[in-house]
């Protein structure tokens, strides 16, 4: 039994459950949305290591933020539905750290990017990153600004940010509220690499906005990736203890490939607008084969 | 310079430079919000801010950290409505120049925690249970929850406990400080029947355990 944990509008359990049942794999969703009683009782059972009288052997975890999901269904914030599926959730989480199950990804491995330069550390023994600067002294900042030409400025934790390039003259006398982040700009075509197990699946992106994840008019298109480069993000990602990870890069005009950082939780179905879908096939056949261990 | 990272409200730092002859500095979340600070990817050497002036890293020989993230609240120069945010940012820089330290930190972060990774009392339970510990039945909900009264504690430093214990917690203290990544842990014990019931990255720093941790920063 895979158990695909997340809400029921989630796109990517969506994708992953299609691509388990093409395989006749047994797997149920359990959808954060239901109550909980039904999510632990009945015909969602779950004991230990059961989910419906099955044994679980794999798990997929996109959960949702408990308080998001009492706001979408209109439950009192402080109501028993609430408590109950935090209780749950916290309790179903927690046993993902220690039970037998191949979890895609446990929490506390998701946790490296939670803070990008702890991640960009661990990088730097796979791939080149760009030069990083955090600080509070705008004259430190000014500086580093003049020595790189174009600078970026993005979140140093995982809250979402949209990266955005600053003017060499800023004002930069606000940075001393708290450090900030700030990076060279790199030059070159943006790629997502994405690694199930053992192997890599590249998108190119094409953009002219600074974060081509706001711009509509991004394209996308696969891109084939050398051996070098595809065993590197396979190796990073294992040292991040990642199953599934989406790796982002630039890949400068003389062929330097540049990390940004490593997303262990990648809505990867916007980086296969194809209808193969080969990134939930190489992960519902990754979950399946656990099925035997 | 031994730098202790901790809340402006942490009473245990107060009278840590009278206790000790090295020489102490405290670094507060107020700290982060004052111009100084520079540390970059690839020099191992950074500038920081601690008690409101500004200094190296090479000056420090080791670091005590009493904080599990910045606290909001604490980030008093920023307006009411900047403080979750910046507390945040400063949490996840924190949790990477901590680990830069060449000098011994105690506890060592990771993205999770400034003083490590907790686990959650199921997984406690799990790892008691392996090991052949009895657990209190409220560390997973199965019995009403403990008061400080009806508790005992165990602090273990390099996974040997700094403070007199009887016989059993000792012997059952060691075991579970064999589980933590961190080199200074607290245990709890029920006081009535010696049953294990919880665990911290943040014990009390008494002085015995105070020693303990200096003499690492020699």
């Amino acid at each position: 039994m895979i158990v695909l944990f997340g809400t029921s509008d989630d796109p990517i359990l969506d994708t992953v459950s299609s691509a388990l049942t093409r395989r006749n794999a047994c797997h149920r969703l359990i959808d954060q949305r239901c109550p909980v009683p039904a999510l632990a009782t009945g015909n969602g059972r779950l004991s230990t290591t059961t989910l419906d009288g099955q044994r679980i052997s794999g798990v997929v975890l996109r959960p949702a933020a408990v308080m998001d999901v009492a706001v979408a269904q209109a439950w009192d914030v402080e109501g028993c539905d609430t408590q109950a599926l935090a209780q749950f959730t916290s309790e179903f989480l927690a046993r993902c750290e220690f039970e037998p199950w191949l979890v895609v990804n446990r929490l506390s491995v998701q946790a490296s990017n939670l803070s990008k330069p702890w991640q960009l550390d661990r990088i730097r023994s796979f791939f080149d990153v760009p030069a990083t600067l955090l600080s509070t002294d705008p004259q430190r900042v000014a500086a580093f600004a003049r020595h790189h030409g174009r600078t970026i400025v993005k979140s140093v934790s995982a809250v979402r940010s949209i990266v955005r390039e600053v003017a060499n003259d800023s004002d930069f006398t606000n940075v001393t509220h708290c450090p900030t982040l700030f990076q060279e700009r790199i030059e070159g075509a943006d790629v997502r690499v994405h690694v199930v197990g053992e192997e890599t699946f590249a998108t190119k992106m094409t953009s002219t906005a600074d974060d081509y994840r706001y711009d509509s008019t991004t394209a996308r298109e696969p891109l084939p990736l050398s051996g070098d480069v595809s065993a590197r993000c396979v190796a990073l990602s294992k040292s991040l203890g990642l199953v599934l990870s989406g790796i982002d890069f630039r890949v400068t005009p003389d062929g330097r490939w540049v990390c940004f950082e490593v997303n262990p939780s990648p809505a990867f179905t916007y980086f296969e607008p194809w209808p193969e879908a080969p990134i939930a096939d190489a992960l519902a056949t990754f979950l399946v084969n656990s099925m035997g261990d | 310079m031994i730098l202790v990272v901790a809340s402006l409200t942490d009473s245990e730092v107060q009278g840590l430079a009278t206790r000790t002859a090295d020489d102490v500095v405290v670094l507060t979340p107020l700290d982060l919000s004052a111009p100084g600070w520079a540390a970059t990817m690839s020099e191992e050497t950074s500038t920081f801010v601690a008690a409101g002036r500004r200094h190296e890293t090479g000056a420090v020989k080791g670091v005590v950290t009493r904080l599990v993230a910045i606290p909001s609240v604490e980030m008093l120069v920023l307006a009411n409505d900047d403080r979750e945010y910046a507390a945040c940012e400063s949490t996840a820089f924190m949790a990477w120049w901590l680990s830069r330290f060449s000098c011994p930190v105690v506890n060592a972060p990771d993205p999770t925690s400034l003083v490590g990774r907790s686990l959650h009392p199921l997984h406690w339970a799990s790892i008691a249970i392996g090991l052949g510990i009895t657990i209190d039945p409220s560390m997973i909900g199965r019995a009403p929850g403990l008061t400080p009264n009806d508790v005992t504690w165990c602090t273990t430093f390099d996974g040997e406990p700094t403070t007199p214990a009887a016989n059993e917690i000792a012997t059952m203290a060691r075991l579970l400080a064999k589980q933590v990544p961190q080199r200074l842990a607290g245990f709890a014990f029920t006081k009535r029947d010696e049953k294990f019931c919880g665990c911290t990255p943040l014990p009390g720093l008494d002085d015995a355990t105070w020693s303990r941790v200096q003499e690492v920063c020699q």
